[in-house]
């Protein structure tokens, strides 16, 4: 009944138009609003304007009527209710009869997607990317137990070289990415998230190649359970729109973010045991201290040199207990590490609005004793959509680490645990001993009475005290709070021409402190000295705002085929910087480690810095049926990096692609899905790293007779340049079988051009040693990637398996160099034990090691022609010419092998039997510069990894390997190991020593603090090659309709092993030691990667 | 349209961030800059007291002493001697030593050629900045600079000749030597031209031997003309100095009660303190500091952040030899009655050495005070030591200006015959010998009991013998400051061979006598080597050549 009269009025309506013309602001409309079962309540009813926002509203009563005060007649009315299909009416009558359809009843909907890759500036589809680009999904990390993204990323990436930096926690990674471009600057890719730069360095005089394994720990600041996807920018053309930042490359990071759908909640638990794998097997105290009376002896022959109570097992010494012990210090100082992360995540949104909510908590506990380390993490992202036109998007991210570390502080545990449980002497005990050897659980340290000959062991903190009572913590808290306004001035359907503002401001806050404290127990010489109970407290924050105006255009032509992008960009940054130190020694007692506290100050400073940059930046895609395509940035950085001449850098970046694979001719290939080449060409520049350089700075100097003075201490740098890069690269894209494998192969050519040289040496009559930084030669870059992916690569009903595989070679040299320069960065042959030759060559790469070449040993110590077994044979240190004949001097006798004759008038050194043997290249029967010989290169010559993935249904095993091959790594530890030139504890290799004559060995004679046994030579180079099964994983999913009685969606089982095994023929415990700079790259046996195991599961509701 | 309004704005805002040129301008916030400078009285005060504060660096002072005398007959190692220190004084000098290093002395020098360069600046800014206090200036920084050229063309003869200061990366660094009369006519040039505008006396007593007077730019001419062989000027300055402290004895000897006296007419500090007790001149001098004797020496006042470490670690005490010991002549020889050098009745060995378990420590400028009893067999200092490193180093004092112009008149008197005298001839050594009686008979003839003074017959019969006494005598009495190597040197000059510095300084040596014999006739080994890494970055640097043999190491590849 009452629809007739509704109905009725409609019909009204509509044969009245010139009512409906009427209709006005302020006129009542009314309708009323049902569905297949009769009226519907409370459904919402909007007027929205032409950009969708909502501006007047209300609800159906009982019967499905409402009426609504019409604001604009231009406007729309919309009903919508939850579950159904929204009706949107224009308005044309005050009278209205809706009819609501269920959404849940559709018909199948095809939705076609196309890949879109986006990476700083424009989004363009993955099909049409000219660039050198590599992104991985995060989904094929899920799970596994990294702390940050870096980890996961090894051998992922074709020619990104990752070396973890330590396995001490937080101690973070090194990347290269493209090899090696610059001399002594910031080789270190470039980090974004979310389109913000990510600061890496701290401060702006931060040496890069000296850097400790602490300083790149800040990617810790990205939970990898909130990363989405990551892309790596390759060549110029790629991070032309990074300009100077991106010289080095980028590591692009997305973080996930709300969707419109039904709110879904995740957690995750991981637990993960980890583990020391074992080093050098270390000689025990017996075994020690026959090696150190042997080595007193050789050294002065005669017995009262070796005569020391540590190593007498005399009874009657005070301290003899002490000294009778086989401890075994490394076993002392590792443990099972424990890691534990905790994560939730709320995700979801509706119509006007998406949100996604994380936080994660790890507690990680190392694998050495006594560090911990904790991590809150939070990220919050919100989309509001004000309207169609309007959006406003905030980011928020917080995290806050507390690191409880070592103490390294000082000079003698700068190494670490570690390399003090490899060097103490093991006949020492850990705790002290009553008279009959029974441990009263006190430390044990050397007495200051103990023989002066181990003043060294004695000063050599122990370990398991230094852990357990000195302390070293370090709290950092980030907090990244971000606006942002998206505002769409044109078309707003993917059919109109669109112009769209974005506007952005991003704070950026970070404060980080360290605490450390150092009680006097661990003091040998006591109060008197400035490390006891000494305290040092360190502050430091930041603050950068950078603001961001982006404007994107997307014209909509007629012509289908063509398309174009372009955008225009405006960002300025600030930063300011404080921070401050106090350091106080002498404490009345360790229960207060206050800096404030009354005690001897002596370290003090505060320091602020500032910084500004601006840029604007130019990009434009253009494709044509979506087979030609080209693309053009441009960037114009400015830097108050230098002076008013040099401030401004410009750098373009050009590439072109062409999708063969679409053509006519290749169209009929079945199994060819993609086939492209993409040329690309782009310069992208480099800013030093510190502010300032271009001003003269005065500075305070002491004063003189009560009157205080200053000075002039720098050299500014008005003639300061970019450092500028220019990058060829080819790339080829291949897809076969539909995509199913995918290959991408670039080849580059990279030229660095006045690269930035720090401290370069100028003639020191000018008053000054060095200028700060300076524009010095070339350089260049030769290399060849190679990424292969297979998704389902064979799939028979349950059974699947995708693989991936990256390969990467890269080749640097000098090209150019001033020959002082040159001069300057080589060293001299210092005669000394254990030192290496680095040369920076033209056209030769760096990291060049030079060195002697080690021949065993010297059986015997006199020469004759046949053996007399026990007293003299005819490998001896005497001269031989060329053809192995021995030479004799003019008086018939035969000349015995020396070292360095003839330096100075200092007494040459005389090789004895016993002593190792080196090669004499030019047979003048001394050893000295002129043997030293090129002894292999410490970059690889190829690096990279692969993996697979099967997966049987729900079940799936993920493995990953990475790998480098045809380096040559200096192995310092070893040579420590194995030197026998001090008392520190040596590995157990030398128990095959030289002892007596006629000994046929290849470890030398012990010497104490004598002879030239382990001089720079290939004895202690070594192959650096290794591959390592990074990780495997297995993880199952639950059957989503087992668990959904429960009400979850998802319940994922994992178990993961990281580094489970290695294989190498290194002999150290990890191959995978930093990158030198210019110079080789010494394994100074640093905590290794440990291995672990891991328990995980994820459910979602 | 409303739209292209938007747009219109949206580009507005873009391009005022391009002309935000200024956003990049920005001061950094820690330091005093050059834009910021210069702009008063008080900066170019504070930068010439920079230069002070440069040249009293440990590695300037290390320097001035080492350079000065470790090649001389004087000093041997002592206990844990520095690799560098160790091996010059086994004669073996390596380019690669740090000795050889001359940084610290071309950042004085640069130091001083930036307030040259800028305090004519000031002067036009600031009214209070007077003409004459700005040549004031000129004149104190120039001698400062010029002291230091001095130093280095003594040690290495020809160096880079830098009088610009260094400002901009721009600027041309790499310079080639200059020749050691070139320079040393340019620094004469120089001071000539400025000695008058220094201040004559400064306000506060210390610091008219503390910092460059009028009086210490003539010590300096006259050390330099002696050096360029002009003896004539040379003693026109000697007299200045010397005019200048005795013009000051009589303007103090009425108001205090002095300790100076007159030996001949030469105004001394006297080392008797009371009775048979004795050591004043060296507590005076050497223990306080900025003496009545002193003309220019660098201050190391107490409570001063900067101390004298070089005299710490180098020099001893009477339980350690430092990094340096004395030649045994020098002591152990008075005991024995050798009197190679010092005989029993001169105080200086006793202030200025001690035996150290068979080592001899040097004790010059370790001792805060000497005091002992002549009227005893064999005295023995009791000495009270500095606890801290505040010993002040002396440049020039009046004993050395008075043996400088003994020196000169010897030079000028020339060779003579005793028959052939001519009046002139024996005025000048009848000058040169009343000199070095006066500095002798102060320290000699404390008491009664034990007197000694040299006699003029023993030692006027040839000009070797009065050179030889003009020698001595300024070993003696200037032993350990750093000079007994440069009157090596300059005698070496003098005479145009190494003879006779090779018989002197060859004593102390006792194995490799002979190859150290040939290594030192060259006359350039009177010079040290460039440093190695100098000449690494300066092509235009050419190695002395008594240094060029060494083999530079090639690789093979």
């Amino acid at each position: 009944m009452r629809n007739i009269v509704v109905s009725c009025l409609l019909l009204f309506s509509l044969m009245v138009p010139e009512i409906v013309l009427a209709q006005s602001a302020g006129t009542m409309l009314s309708g009323y609003v049902y569905d297949e079962f009769g009226d519907m309540v409370n459904v919402n009813v909007v007027e929205i304007d032409a950009s969708n926002r909502i501006v007047a509203q209300t609800i159906t009563d009982v019967n499905g009527n409402f009426s609504i005060r019409l604001i604009n007649p231009k406007d729309r009315i919309k009903v919508a209710m939850v579950g159904y299909r929204p009706a949107f009416l224009p308005i044309n009558g005050t009278s209205y009869k809706i009819k609501m359809i269920s959404a849940t009843n559709l018909g199948e909907v095809v939705v076609t997607a196309k890949k879109k890759f986006e990476s700083g500036g424009l989004t363009i589809p993955q099909r049409e990317v000219s660039s050198a680009t590599q992104s991985i999904d995060a989904k094929e990390f899920e799970g596994l137990p990294f702390t940050t993204i870096d980890e996961a990323l090894q051998g992922r990436i074709a020619g990104l070289d990752i070396v973890a930096n330590s396995g001490n926690l937080g101690s973070g990674t090194s990347m290269r990415l493209r090899g090696v471009s610059s001399i002594n600057g910031n080789s270190e890719p470039l980090i974004v998230v979310d389109g913000n730069v990510f600061a890496t360095d701290e401060s702006n005089n931060f040496d890069f190649n000296n850097a400790n394994d602490e300083k790149f720990a800040q990617l810790l600041n990205v939970n990898p359970e909130d990363i989405e996807r990551i892309s790596v920018l390759k060549d110029a053309a790629a991070t032309a729109i990074w300009g100077s930042q991106g010289s080095n490359g980028v590591i692009d990071i997305k973080t996930k973010r709300g969707a419109r759908g039904r709110t879904k909640v995740t957690y995750s638990y991981r637990t993960t045991l980890t583990k020391q794998p074992l080093g050098y097997k270390m000689m025990n105290g017996d075994e020690y201290t026959m090696l150190m009376k042997e080595a007193y002896f050789n050294t002065a022959l005669n017995d009262a040199a070796a005569n020391i109570r540590e190593f007498n097992y005399d009874p009657t010494y005070s301290e003899y207990q002490m000294y009778n012990n086989n401890t075994d210090w490394q076993k002392a100082v590792t443990q099972i590490g424990e890691f534990k992360n905790h994560f939730v995540s709320i995700m979801g949104g509706g119509e006007r609005a998406y949100f996604r909510i994380s936080g994660g908590y790890d507690k990680e506990t190392g694998s050495v004793i006594a560090q911990s380390l904790e991590r809150f993490s939070t990220r919050v992202a919100l989309d509001y959509f004000v309207s169609d036109r309007i959006k406003f998007v905030s980011n928020f991210s917080m995290t806050y680490t507390d690191n409880q570390k070592n103490f390294t502080n000082t000079e003698l545990t700068k190494h670490g645990l570690l390399s003090i449980a490899y060097n103490k002497m093991p006949n020492l005990s850990i705790y002290e001993q009553d008279a009959n050897g029974v441990s009263t659980g006190e430390y044990y340290s050397m007495l200051t009475s103990a023989s002066s000959q181990l003043n060294d062991q004695r000063d050599m903190v122990n370990p398991v005290a230094l852990a357990y009572q000195a302390t070293n913590r370090e709290r950092s808290n980030s907090i990244q709070p971000e606006f942002q306004l998206v505002y769409n001035l044109l078309g707003t359907e993917g059919d109109e021409t669109q112009l769209k503002y974005e506007g952005k401001i991003l704070f950026d806050i970070f404060n980080k402190s360290n605490n450390s404290f150092y009680p006097v127990s661990l003091v040998t010489s006591g109060w008197a000295d400035g490390n006891a109970n000494s305290s040092s407290d360190d502050a430091y924050k930041k603050l950068g705002i950078t603001t961001t105006h982006t404007m994107t255009f997307t014209p909509h032509f007629d012509n289908q085929d063509h398309s174009l992008l372009m955008m225009l960009r405006g960002q300025t940054s600030s930063e300011n910087s404080s921070s401050q130190f106090s350091a106080i020694h002498g404490l009345p007692t360790g229960t207060v480690t206050s800096t404030a506290a009354d005690a001897l100050i002596h370290g003090f400073s505060t320091s602020a810095g500032k910084g500004r940059s601006i840029y604007f930046a130019f990009s434009t895609h253009y494709a044509y049926k979506g087979k030609y395509m080209a693309d053009f940035t441009l960037r114009r950085d400015g830097s108050t990096k230098f002076g008013p001449q040099q401030r401004w850098g410009n750098f373009p970046g050009v590439s072109l692609r062409w999708n063969a694979s679409d053509e006519d001719f290749l169209k009929d290939i079945k199994w060819l899905s993609m086939l492209s080449i993409r040329p690309g060409w782009g310069k992208v520049g480099k800013q030093p790293d510190s502010e300032y350089l271009y001003f003269s700075k005065y500075t305070p100097d002491d004063s003189y007779m009560g009157i205080s003075s200053i000075y002039s201490s720098n050299i500014r740098l008005s003639n300061l340049k970019w450092e500028s890069k220019e990058t060829w690269n080819i790339g080829f894209d291949l897809g076969f079988f539909d995509d199913k494998v995918t290959t991408d192969i670039n080849l580059y050519n990279q030229k660095t051009t006045d690269l930035l040289m720090k401290d370069r040496a100028i003639p020191t009559t000018s008053g000054y040693s060095s200028l700060a930084v300076q524009n010095m030669g070339s350089m260049m870059n030769n290399g060849w990637e190679l990424n292969m992916n297979g998704n389902g690569l064979i799939k028979k009903g349950k059974f699947s398996i995708d693989f991936n595989l990256s390969f990467a070679n890269n080749m640097n040299k000098i090209t150019e160099m001033d020959k002082t320069v040159l001069a300057s960065l080589n060293s001299k042959f210092d005669r000394l034990n254990g030192s290496y030759l680095s040369r920076v060559q033209l056209n030769n790469a760096f990291g060049s090691i030079f060195g002697f070449r080690y021949q065993n040993v010297y059986q015997y110590s006199k020469y004759s022609e046949t053996e007399i077994v026990g007293v003299s044979g005819p490998n001896a240190p005497v001269v031989r010419n060329a053809d192995g004949q021995v030479v004799l001097d003019e008086n018939g006798r035969i000349k015995p092998m020396m070292f360095c004759y003839g330096y100075g008038t200092a007494k040459p050194y005389e090789f004895k039997g016993g002593d190792a043997k080196y090669e004499d290249i030019n047979h003048d029967g001394n050893i000295n510069e002129l043997d030293i010989v090129y002894l292999g290169s410490s970059l690889p010559k190829i690096t990279g990894g692969f993996g697979f993935k099967v997966s049987y249904g729900r079940l799936t095993l993920n493995n990953q390997f990475n790998f480098r091959a045809g380096n040559k790594i200096i192995n310092k530890g070893r040579m420590n190991a194995e030197s026998m030139y001090n008392n520190n504890n040596q590995s157990r290799t030398v128990n095959w020593r030289w002892r007596t004559e006629g000994d046929l060995t290849n470890v030398p004679r012990a010497l104490f603090k004598y002879g030239y046994n382990w001089l720079g030579s290939d004895r202690f180079v070594e192959d650096g090659s290794f591959m390592r099964l990074n990780y495997t994983q297995l993880s199952y999913s639950m059957d989503p309709k087992l668990i959904r009685s429960l009400g979850l969606s998802q319940v994922r089982i994992n178990v993961s092993a990281n580094n489970l095994f290695c294989l190498t023929n290194y002999s150290g415990s990890d191959p995978e030691v930093g990158f030198g700079g210019y110079g080789a790259v010494y394994d100074n046996s640093q905590t290794p990667r440990s291995r672990s195991i891991t328990a995980g599961v994820t459910v979602a509701f | 349209m409303k739209n292209v309004k938007t747009i219109g704005l949206a580009c507005f805002l873009g391009l005022g961030l391009a002309s935000c040129s200024d956003f990049l301008n920005i001061l950094p916030p820690n330091d005093i800059v050059l834009e910021n400078y210069w702009t008063g009285k008080a900066d170019v005060e504070s930068a010439v007291i920079g230069c002070y504060t440069a040249l009293e660096k440990p590695d300037c002072i290390t320097r001035m002493a080492l350079w000065g005398e470790m090649r001389s007959d004087n000093i041997i190692q002592g206990m844990s001697t520095p690799e560098s220190e160790s091996q010059t004084l086994k004669g073996n000098i390596l380019p690669s030593s740090s000795l050889t290093s001359w940084t610290c002395f071309y950042q004085v020098i640069n130091r001083c050629n930036t307030v040259l360069y800028y305090a004519p600046q000031v002067q036009a800014l600031d009214p209070n900045y007077t003409e004459s206090q700005l040549k004031a200036t000129i004149a104190e920084v120039t001698a400062i600079r010029d002291l230091c050229y001095f130093y280095l063309i003594r040690t290495f003869r020809d160096v880079p000749f830098v009088t610009k200061p260094s400002i901009d990366d721009n600027q041309v660094y790499r310079i080639p030597a200059s020749s050691f009369d070139s320079v040393l006519t340019c620094l004469v040039e120089d001071l000539e031209l400025v000695k008058d505008d220094a201040v004559n006396r400064y306000a506060v007593e210390d610091q008219n031997s503390g910092r460059i007077t009028r009086t210490s730019i003539h010590a300096l001419l006259a050390d330099m003309y002696l050096w360029k062989q002009d003896y004539s000027n040379s003693i026109k300055y000697c007299d200045l100095v010397i005019d200048s402290k005795k013009k000051l004895y009589e303007e103090e000897k009425n108001r205090t009660e002095s300790k100076i006296k007159l030996f001949s007419t030469y105004p001394l500090i006297t080392e008797q303190i009371s009775g048979s007790y004795v050591g004043n001149a060296y507590t005076e001098i050497f223990g306080m500091g900025h003496s009545f004797e002193s003309i220019f020496e660098l201050s190391f006042v107490e409570n001063q952040s900067v101390k004298n470490s070089f005299v710490t670690k180098y020099y001893g005490s009477s339980t350690d030899v430092g990094f340096l010991s004395a030649s045994e002549f020098l002591f152990k020889d008075v005991l024995t009655n050798l009197n190679t050098l010092f005989k029993k009745t001169d105080c200086r060995y006793l202030e200025t050495m001690e035996d150290v378990g068979g080592m001899y420590a040097i004790d010059k400028y370790c001792r805060l005070a000497v005091t002992f009893n002549n009227t005893v067999e064999n005295p023995v200092g009791a000495a009270s030591r500095r606890s801290t490193e505040y010993a002040n180093w002396i440049i020039y004092r009046l004993t050395d200006i008075m043996l400088m112009k003994a020196e000169c008149e010897v030079a000028r008197a020339g060779n003579f015959k005793p028959d052939s005298l001519n009046s002139e001839q024996l005025q000048g050594y009848h000058t040169a010998f009343s000199l070095i009686s006066a500095v002798y008979n102060r320290a000699n003839n404390f008491t009664p009991t034990t007197r000694d003074t040299l006699v003029f017959a023993n030692y006027a019969l040839t000009r070797t013998a009065m050179e030889g006494l003009v020698l001595k005598e300024r070993q003696r009495e200037l032993l350990f400051e750093g000079k007994r190597w440069f009157d090596l040197v300059r005698l070496a000059r003098r005479d145009g061979n190494n003879s006779r510095l090779i018989n002197y300084s060859i004593i102390k040596y006792s194995d490799n006598k002979n190859a150290i014999r040939l290594k030192m006739a060259s006359p350039n080994t009177l010079y040290f080597p460039y440093n190695e890494n100098e000449l690494k970055v300066n092509e235009y640097l050419h190695q002395n050549p008594a240094y060029n043999t060494e083999t530079t190491s090639s690789i093979t590849e």
